[in-house]
């Protein structure tokens, strides 16, 4: 997005993009700093497009196709209109643009090759990355920065440590809130600032399993689940915030707290929990695989002990198995792994489209959710996510995205929890920290400078 | 004084005098080995704790409590309360069954199965004792953390597995040692005279070897022990091991914990604390008992 | 001597064969899929699934998948790891100088601290400097090194706010990084293994003190300390060597949590990622490196023991 100088849209369905002129790749073998060209923009999506990297892939069912009339005009071609498009062109759900030179013998896999604010300077895998400058960088005089030195570190009380000692400026992710309000009091002058995570955590069941394809079961966990105490143990019950189908951040979300028809659905409620699950003829259950990871920290572990907790009071005695991050991709996270209910996250979005579509298209190749062909028949649902993506007026596409999230309650396709604040914390040296969402918060880097202490 | 009284009470009642002779055995005992019996005392009552966790824990291990989340040590709780407001003294009692339970049990079945090879090689020879010392060579190639990190992160994080992995880490030295007890007895005048009378090999090893080198395989034993009880607790801190929401020690110093302990450094210390009395029991134990059964060893190490 | 070299180099030969053999195999057994594991993580196509499973020579027959990881691994080449297409051998020679250096420093502490308090204990037997040395032995035996290194990481944080440079620099590129970041891993180390080296150096001193000619010696007249230093120190030198042939495997095992809570992109973490990637062609490699390097330690600990015993090597 920032590559382009400016757009055109003649008509629904045609953008054009002018790329800026002084785009320039690194000087470095194959490209050796030749100018970004519309065919490198190009290539990239048609890369994507057959390479199959469903990660990506939001902007793909639209998309007809990608040309480059000139060196500096990027063309696409949609099948129809599509609300979020400019957003996706410019977080995740587009691909990164790389030079076709990359591809030849496999390189793109060993070379990094950029024309972004950084550079890669050093890689000491198992310790650190080092970047430095990019003095051709188009939005000169960005980055304000000469280096910036990425420090891997497996243990989390050694990263807060290092933080406390100034061995880091600044961290994000790692450090739980607790400790960032602990440094603030420790380091005067450092900075910080929280916001809610752009992911869903939540329980994710087998749609085809007993009892859980009763939505009675579904909603019976959902308000016995008590998401303020999550939020208590994350340290961060004040700021977080409780998940619809949509994440807060989104802007079309509504909060359950205030909304009282779709509280109904997230409220704390034991009583409540019991009545539905006497409804569904459920009487206690025993041993149900509760799968969960220490694949986003070991505070998702922690999480769902609480949930744990919440349903054993309701008589659903779950046990707990943490997998390693390898084995919950391939297996939770995908919505392979049948016969168990499983904690994870939802790829979500600052936009809701690619959030819904994520979770509850069920042939979604990122669905989380298990056999979740039952949600292909809900038509109701179908229609509302296929009305909001083509909806250009903003209110009435807040007014389909409310109905949706009612909708979704009702059925409680995946049973979401919160979305815990992630923090960045910052030590007095560093200023111009800022967050930019794409896939969860992370700091503009390009921004950051050093103060003269 | 009171002592002749209870004299002419016993000619009454043996059984008095019995207790007393004991009483007055473990008396002599104690003053002359008082600190391994102390040493003794601490890890019966850890033990004790531990395994009567039900009826002793103040809470119970698995309640949470957000609202009481990460306290220090109080009146409340005693230890303080982890991030999800569980009782960190519940749970080191909790941990310590956790722990002493898969120890003893790994390091009963790594003794007996190293026991019962080592003195069969020691005592036959021959080439089953080349082949037994080319595995125990293979096996005492790999440190004991490595081999059990190894196996339970592929095969899956189940107690049981955890057990026999603990135990094969435990092999090596084992049979090293019953070998070279089986070979030392085995060359004693009275099994050669055992042998010349007909005596079969197997009743040579069940009647004459095995009680003769059952004493440094005792000692080898308890030292294992505290061996047992650091790999268990390394491979349940780096999250291989006994899994959540079960306590066990190492799981208490590891990921779930860590990113609190900053805030509330006491996490990090009451699990440590226990493992460390734990272990230093158990080697102090070890030592006294080498000394019990091999006096001219005595204080040698 | 020849023969007793060259009996031990084919022994210790014939170990390392079994151990990878050994190693090939479990791997092999391993429960699930790996490349599903794999192909779900990098998002591959069915095609280039079948291409990963030929490449990881899981379609041929054990004893030809072994027998081709055996020719390449004596060539050095000890396959690319799954997850980053790296080569194993190159990752290993680029780790194994942190590992080695966090061994050798921990060593160099252990025998410091553990020297004077051996010799102490032996001359002192029996009397209360013994006791206290070997209160002090037991004492560090029973620490567990993760946690010693937790608190130092959390107290130094709390009360110095201080934590080792981040950034791991070798010793040739930056010493004084080098040893600003390994100084605090190495002596919490170094104290651990001093229990284990004071104890069996004890035991070795008043093995040889209890000789005849420590007798005879003492009969001449000569003082404690000159016996120390003629007869018992030299004689005790053979058991210490042992002792470090003894303490490599538990050095290289437990520096695995030292190197992850101190950060230090040692052999031990590489293990430890490529155990959480399921990458078992590392976990293969890093298991056969470390086995090697203890078979390798105990052969040098053997010969030098035949060199300095003459005795030992008549027997064998």
């Amino acid at each position: 997005m920032w590559l382009a100088e400016s757009y055109e849209r003649p008509d629904d369905t045609t953008w054009l993009f002018n790329i800026k002129e002084n785009a320039v790749w690194e000087d470095r073998e194959p490209v050796n700093g030749r100018n970004v060209t519309a065919e490198d923009v190009a290539f990239s999506f048609e890369e994507e497009r057959y390479g199959g990297y469903p990660n990506r892939g939001a902007i793909q069912p639209s998309l007809v196709g990608v040309d480059a009339p000139d060196e500096r005009t990027v063309r696409f071609d949609l099948s129809g209109p599509l609300a979020p498009f400019l957003l996706y062109l410019g977080h995740h759900a587009g691909p990164y643009v790389m030079p076709p030179e990359l591809l030849v013998d496999e390189m793109s896999r060993q070379t990094m090759i950029s024309a972004g604010p950084f550079l890669l300077d050093e890689y000491e895998p198992g310790s650190r990355v080092i970047y430095k400058r990019n003095p051709n960088y188009f939005d000169a005089p960005k980055p304000y920065a000469d280096s910036l030195v990425i420090n891997f570190i497996g243990d989390n009380s050694a990263i807060a440590a290092a933080f406390l000692s100034g061995e880091l400026n600044t961290t994000w992710f790692g450090v739980a809130p607790p400790i960032v309000e602990e440094l603030e009091n420790g380091i005067p002058g450092a900075t910080w600032e929280y916001q809610p995570s752009l992911v869903i955590g939540g329980v994710f069941p087998d749609l085809a399993l007993e009892p859980f394809n009763d939505p009675r079961v579904r909603q019976a966990m959902s308000v016995a689940i008590d998401r303020d105490a999550i939020l208590t143990v994350g340290g961060a019950l004040e700021r977080g915030q409780w998940s619809t189908a949509l994440p807060p951040l989104a802007g079309w979300w509504v909060d359950p707290k205030e909304d009282d028809a779709l509280g109904e659905f997230y409220r704390y409620n034991p009583e409540k929990a019991m009545q539905l699950l006497d409804a569904a003829g459920v009487d206690g259950l025993d041993g149900v695989p509760f799968h969960t990871t220490t694949a986003y920290g070991p505070i998702f572990a922690e999480q769902s002990q609480v949930v744990q907790a919440n349903l054993l009071q309701v008589g659903i005695s779950v046990d707990l198995v943490v997998n390693e991050p390898t084995v919950h991709y391939s297996t939770i996270f995908n919505g392979s792994n049948t016969g168990v209910i499983g904690h994870t996250l939802s790829v979500a979005s600052i936009e809701p489209d690619e959030a819904l579509r994520n979770v509850f298209i069920p042939d979604s190749p990122r669905s989380p959710i298990p056999n979740g062909e039952l949600m292909a028949d809900d038509q109701q649902m179908l229609d509302l996510l296929n009305a909001q993506r083509t909806e250009g007026d903003v209110e009435t596409r807040k007014k389909l995205l409310y109905d949706l999230q009612l909708h979704i309650a009702s059925q409680m396709y995946s049973v979401p929890w919160v979305n815990p604040p992630i923090s960045q914390v910052a030590r007095p040296e560093l200023s111009g920290v800022q967050f930019i969402q794409t896939f969860a918060p992370s700091p503009s880097l390009e921004d950051m400078w050093f103060n003269d202490l | 004084m009171a002592s002749s009284t209870h004299a002419s009470a016993s000619v009454a009642e043996p059984r008095a005098l019995d207790a007393r002779r004991v009483g007055v055995a473990l008396f002599r005992v104690v003053r002359r080995y008082p600190f391994p019996c102390l040493v003794t005392l601490v890890l019966f009552l850890i033990g004790a704790g531990s395994g009567l966790a039900d009826f002793v824990a103040p809470y119970d291990p698995n309640a949470i409590n957000p609202a009481d989340r990460l306290q220090g040590p109080n009146s409340t709780y005693w230890m303080g309360t982890d991030a999800l407001g569980r009782d960190v003294f519940t749970r080191v009692l909790y941990g310590g069954r956790a722990s002493l339970g898969v120890s003893v049990t790994s390091v009963a079945l790594g003794v007996v199965v190293a026991t019962a090879v080592g003195l069969v090689s020691g005592a036959l020879g021959g080439w089953f004792d080349v082949l037994v010392q080319r595995i125990v060579d293979m096996l005492m190639a790999f440190p004991g953390l490595i081999i059990v990190i190894s196996l339970t992160a592929f095969f899956g994080t189940s107690v049981s597995l955890l057990v026999v992995v603990i135990a094969i880490a435990l092999l090596g030295g084992g049979i090293r040692i019953s070998r070279a007890a089986a070979i030392q007895v085995g060359s004693q005048p009275y099994i050669e005279a055992a042998r010349t009378i007909g005596a079969t090999t197997p009743r040579i090893i069940v009647r004459h070897i095995l009680p003769n080198a059952l004493p440094p395989i005792m000692v080898i034993a308890t030292a294992y022990l505290g061996v047992a009880i650091l790999i268990e607790a390394s491979v349940s801190f780096l999250g291989y091991g006994i899994q959540p929401p079960a306590a066990s020690w190492g799981f208490m110093l590891g990921a779930e914990a860590r990113i609190h302990m900053i805030e509330q450094p006491w996490l990090s210390v009451w699990p440590g604390l226990a493992i460390f009395l734990t272990v230093f029991s158990f080697n102090i134990i070890g030592d006294a008992l080498r000394d019990a059964f091999d006096p001219r060893l005595r204080g040698a190490g | 001597m020849r023969g007793y070299l060259v009996r031990r180099l084919l022994l210790a030969v014939l170990t390392l064969f079994g151990i990878s053999l050994i190693v090939a195999g479990v791997m092999r057994t391993l429960p699930g899929d790996v490349v599903d594991v794999l192909a779900a993580e990098a998002f591959y196509n069915d095609a280039e699934k079948e291409r990963l499973r030929e490449e990881l020579g899981l379609e041929a027959p054990f004893i030809e998948y072994f027998g081709d990881w055996l020719v390449n691994a004596l060539q050095g080449d000890f396959g690319r790891a799954l997850r980053t297409q790296r080569s194993v051998g190159d990752d290993l020679v680029n780790r194994i100088d942190v590992t080695l250096e966090l061994a050798f420093l921990g060593l160099i502490i252990a025998t410091v601290i553990s020297v004077p308090l051996g010799i102490v204990a032996a001359l002192q037997r029996s009397r209360w400097p013994d006791y206290a040395a070997r209160s002090i032995a037991v004492f560090a035996l029973a620490i567990p090194g993760f946690w010693l290194a937790t608190l130092a990481i959390v107290f130094g944080a709390k009360w110095f706010t201080w934590s080792p440079p981040l950034g791991y620099q070798a010793i040739w590129e930056a010493p004084l990084t080098n040893l600003q970041q390994m100084w605090l891993p190495a002596l919490l180390f170094g104290l651990i293994l001093a229990g284990v080296q004071t104890r069996i150096l004890r035991t070795a001193l008043l093995d040889v003190l209890r000789q005849d000619y420590m007798l005879t010696a003492r009969a001449k007249g000569l003082s404690r300390v000159m016996l120390l230093r003629r007869h018992a120190l030299r004689n005790s030198l053979i058991p210490f060597i042992t002792v470090i042939g003894v303490q490599f495997p538990v050095v290289l095992g437990g520096s695995v949590v030292f190197e992850l809570i101190f950060a230090l992109p040692g052999v031990g973490i590489y293990l430890l990622d490529g155990i959480a990637n399921r990458d078992y062609i590392v976990v293969q490699a890093v298991n056969v490196w470390i086995a090697g390097a203890v078979i390798l330690t105990n052969l040098i600990v053997d010969v030098s023991y035949g060199f300095l015993d003459p005795r030992i090597r008549v027997s064998s």
